[in-house]
């Protein structure tokens, strides 16, 4: 009976009387939780019993003092009418809110700036970082006109940032942050999924989403492919119209997958080929009936836990999130979900995130088990960034005791009136 | 090639291939889902949760219901054979109501969980413990605790009884 699965359990139990679904209830306390309900309370238990596999998937070399760094907190005046409050805290969150960030091997680079809804001509700030034991320390702070569609930091050190209202462009920095190509595609300047992602050869990719409303509906998506030195883009053909919907492009060794989630309560992974100058898609995995939550349609930055069970097929990593966005359900809880490839397991960690936390987004290294993310509250009066070793977390579950250390990025700061957050959680 | 006569390769857990014919294997909702998204010329889909032998029970599940709906077979005759399917140890039982579940073949997995609920039908919870090898993990408290809190279960039921 242990390893009959939750639905399994629960579709026995309804084929059975009161009575004896009340004998059954009470053969072990998985049953009972099982067939009284609780199920929520058994997935939890059964995620965490795989901690000790899950430990041991993530590198010895990982630190064993968690070490998180806040970029921002925002205090909010509070004022008496409430729609005032939330406007004037979402004016003030949207200059601090880390809209994008991107961690690969040692190098984090983030944004943060504008939403591009509410103030689109205000510069952003872009955040080159290196991790190493010693903790965080800041390379490079950069400001840029215009808003980031993405970022990312490829595996050998460059970052590139897209811009979306400027023309696409696409801007590529080294190492040390010095930008080494701007290239302009001109096409789709007010679309906001834009996607970026580098190949193992480093290889730029970069896919813009398809809009789904506004003038540029009605263009096809469109995936570019620039070599090294990304001086030249090249429009790559015959991407699937409903591949962009809300796309997440996501590196695997096997090709590119992209994550994506349409409103027809269904979500995909597709496989791309990358030839000379050609491109070949296939789907490979679809899941229908993906809940049709608010928060899930509007943010689309979810993974259905039931990919694991395809971890032989696409090389799955070890990346799920599920979290609500905070102006669309501020009551949601968030839980922090994590599985691991090579645990070889199905199962995922998850942790529920006390209080009002909500992930904006986050990315993990199975290497070496730092994880980099964002926290936002739900009317963003605090937003938070953060990079933590992902060990040391997952063995203690209480978020109170993750150990938020000062900021320690730049002195400007000290000056825009950023404290601590010792309080958090 | 023509879904008529397409063949299907089901990899099994432990790397066992079985050929399947189209219509057998899309019983299969998560096969169908999947070979609707792959081209033509795939064949082979791996099943990397289930066994050969579970694979097997399924493959055999699934054959004689797509050719008994072909051909019309009578109720009596799938009920009868599907009883005589169900004969196996609690283990396969389980593992072919794991199978079910992830190949989303839900008449299947309808018919196993109405064998297992019919072996635990009028059972005590000691006798169910003793059927599935279960350890209870209740003390006798708090058992005797959650039977209180829970007892409307068995009073509605015998009223039901009585009702009837």
């Amino acid at each position: 009976m242990e390893e009959l699965t939750i639905d399994v359990i629960h579709e026995i139990a309804n084929q059975l009387t009161r009575k004896d679904r009340l004998e059954f209830s009470l053969c072990c306390r998985r049953v009972f939780c099982i067939v009284s309900g609780e199920r929520k309370l058994v997935e939890c238990e059964e995620r965490l019993r795989t901690r000790e596999a899950l430990s041991r998937a993530f590198s010895e070399k990982a630190l064993k003092q968690p070490t998180v760094i806040v970029v921002e907190r925002i205090t909010v005046p509070v004022r008496t009418r409430r729609s005032l409050r939330i406007k004037t805290a979402y004016k003030k969150a949207v200059k601090a809110i880390v809209s994008d960030f991107s961690y690969d091997g040692e190098l984090l680079a983030f944004s943060r700036g504008a939403d591009a809804y509410v103030s689109p001509s205000n510069p952003v700030e872009l955040f080159l970082c290196k991790l190493d034991d010693g903790g965080v320390s800041l390379i490079r702070r950069l400001t840029l006109d215009g808003n980031i569609g993405d970022l990312k930091v490829s595996r050998s050190g460059l970052f590139v940032a897209v811009r979306v209202l400027k023309s696409g462009d696409i801007t590529v920095f080294n190492s040390v942050g010095d930008v080494i190509s701007v290239q302009r595609t001109g096409r789709y300047t007010n679309v906001h999924g834009a996607q970026t992602a580098f190949t193992k050869e480093d290889d730029l990719l970069f896919l813009w989403d398809k809009p789904r409303s506004g003038w540029a509906r009605g263009y096809p998506p469109v995936l570019y492919q620039s070599p090294p030195p990304f001086t030249k883009v090249v429009e790559m053909p015959s991407l699937p119209h409903a591949i962009c919907e809300n796309a997440q492009v996501c590196l695997q060794d096997c090709g590119i997958l992209i994550f994506y989630e349409m409103e027809r309560r269904e979500a995909a992974v597709f496989r791309l080929m990358l030839t000379n100058n050609s491109v070949e898609y296939q789907r490979i995995l679809r899941h229908k009936g993906v809940p049709a939550n608010r928060w899930i349609k509007y943010y689309p930055r979810y993974i259905h836990e039931d990919l694991p069970n395809f971890r032989d097929w696409i090389s799955w990593d070890c990346e799920t999130l599920r979290g609500a966005k905070p102006r669309l359900h501020p009551r949601a809880e968030t839980w922090f979900h994590c599985a691991s490839r090579a645990a070889r397991t199905c199962e995922t960690q998850c942790f529920n995130l006390s209080g009002p936390w909500v992930f904006a987004d986050f990315c993990v290294r199975e290497e070496t088990g730092w994880c980099v993310y964002a926290l936002d509250s739900p009317h963003h009066e605090v937003q938070v960034a953060g990079v933590t070793n992902l060990l040391p977390f997952l063995e203690d579950s209480n978020p109170n005791t993750w150990g938020i250390l000062s900021p320690k990025l730049d002195q400007s700061e000290e000056e825009n009136g950023v404290d601590d957050v010792r309080s958090m959680g | 090639m023509t879904e008529k006569g397409r063949i299907v390769k089901m990899v099994s857990q432990d790397q066992e291939e079985f050929e399947v014919e189209y219509g057998v294997a899309t019983m299969s909702t998560l096969i169908a889902n999947v070979l609707q998204d792959v081209s033509e010329e795939t064949t082979t889909v791996p099943i990397p949760n289930v066994n050969a032998q579970v694979l097997a029970k399924v493959i055999e599940y699934c054959r004689y219901h797509y050719e008994a709906k072909r051909i019309d077979q009578s109720e009596e005759d799938i009920e009868r054979w599907n009883k005589d399917f169900m004969k196996v140890d609690n283990k396969t039982l389980f593992n072919i109501l794991i199978a079910a579940s992830f190949l989303d073949i839900a008449d299947l997995l309808d018919l196993g969980c109405k064998t297992v609920a019919g072996m635990i039908k009028d059972k005590s919870v000691e006798q169910i413990r003793e059927l599935f090898c279960i350890e209870g993990d209740f003390t006798e408290e708090q058992e005797a605790k959650m039977r209180e809190e829970n007892n409307w279960g068995s009073e509605m039921s015998q009223e039901n009884n009585a009702a009837q």
